[in-house]
């Protein structure tokens, strides 16, 4: 049973991939991104996700922070249609957004571009190979599917990636 | 193919640096509740009070009669054809009432 100190210590330590991968998760929204991974916090501190040690624990909060992003997706649906009105916790002003966007150079541009094409799925597997380092296993464990779907969608994203990447200038 | 693959991973090394200068600070915020639940409440309510207004104009109400309808009615089934009388027969009566016993006083036994 990891206590609460240490297990601050490990998420803090954790925190730029975790941003990283929320960040992925909202279309690159900085505030978004924020506010998933505060939701996940508080989710595992409230005791709401708890870590059971079945893998890694950069593996099961990339997981939470999943399915929290995926739940917002939701709730921000619902909202868009008015039925609901939901301010969670905005923490950050307009200041901190400007200096927290990043300015991609055209390189980089050309990836995102590219990786905005894929399916879902497959954009979340490839990022979670390339970007985040995670072998393919470890990918379909956070997406929850199996390693031999994984191995598929990271095949054709891949494949799909490259083809982009050689149409574009 | 180990080009292309190592050009891709190029890439994401570079935005994973790139991105790396946008990261905040770790901090846990206590979540905000208050108006959310006062939303929901809302949203609740309005939910409810249009189910029962749905309910009270949809439900079938009893249909109410004028003295007007009523009279209409009974003028239809009071009426009787003009040539009713050729439907009756000579001792038609007969199938429609019983026969007396005669009284049987007086009768010698």
């Amino acid at each position: 049973m990891v206590n609460r100190a240490d297990l601050e210590q490990q998420l803090e330590e954790l925190h730029p991939a975790s941003f990283a991968w929320a960040h992925g998760l909202c279309g690159r929204d900085a505030d978004e991104a924020q506010e998933v991974l505060q939701e996940t916090y508080l989710k595992i501190f409230e005791g709401k996700a708890r870590f059971d040690g079945r893998s890694t624990l950069k593996t099961w909060l990339f997981a939470v922070i999943r399915r929290t992003a995926a739940a917002r997706r939701r709730l921000r649906w619902l909202r868009d249609l008015r039925f609901v009105f939901h301010d969670v916790s905005r923490v950050a002003d307009d200041h901190e957004s400007a200096e927290r966007r990043v300015i991609h150079s055209e390189r980089t541009s050309a990836l995102l571009r590219a990786l905005n094409r894929l399916a879902r799925r497959q954009r979340e597997v490839i990022e979670l190979v390339f970007y985040h380092e995670l072998t393919i296993e470890e990918a379909a464990a956070v997406v929850g599917v199996s390693v031999g779907t994984a191995r598929v969608h990271y095949h054709r994203a891949k494949q799909r990636l490259l083809a982009e990447l050689k149409e574009q200038p | 193919m180990i080009d292309e693959e190592s050009d891709l991973r190029e890439r994401f090394a570079r935005l994973r640096a790139e991105e790396r200068r946008g990261v905040p600070r770790f901090e846990l915020e206590p979540r905000k509740r208050g108006r959310p639940v006062v939303w929901r409440v809302i949203a609740v309510t309005a939910a409810l009070i249009l189910v029962v207004v749905m309910t009270i104009t949809i439900r079938p109400h009893p249909a109410k009669f004028s003295d007007s309808d009523r009279a209409a009615v009974r003028s239809v089934t009071e009426w009787h054809p003009p040539t009713d009388f050729l439907l009756r027969t000579p001792g038609s009566e007969m199938l429609t009432t019983t026969p007396r016993i005669p009284d049987l006083k007086g009768i010698p036994q």
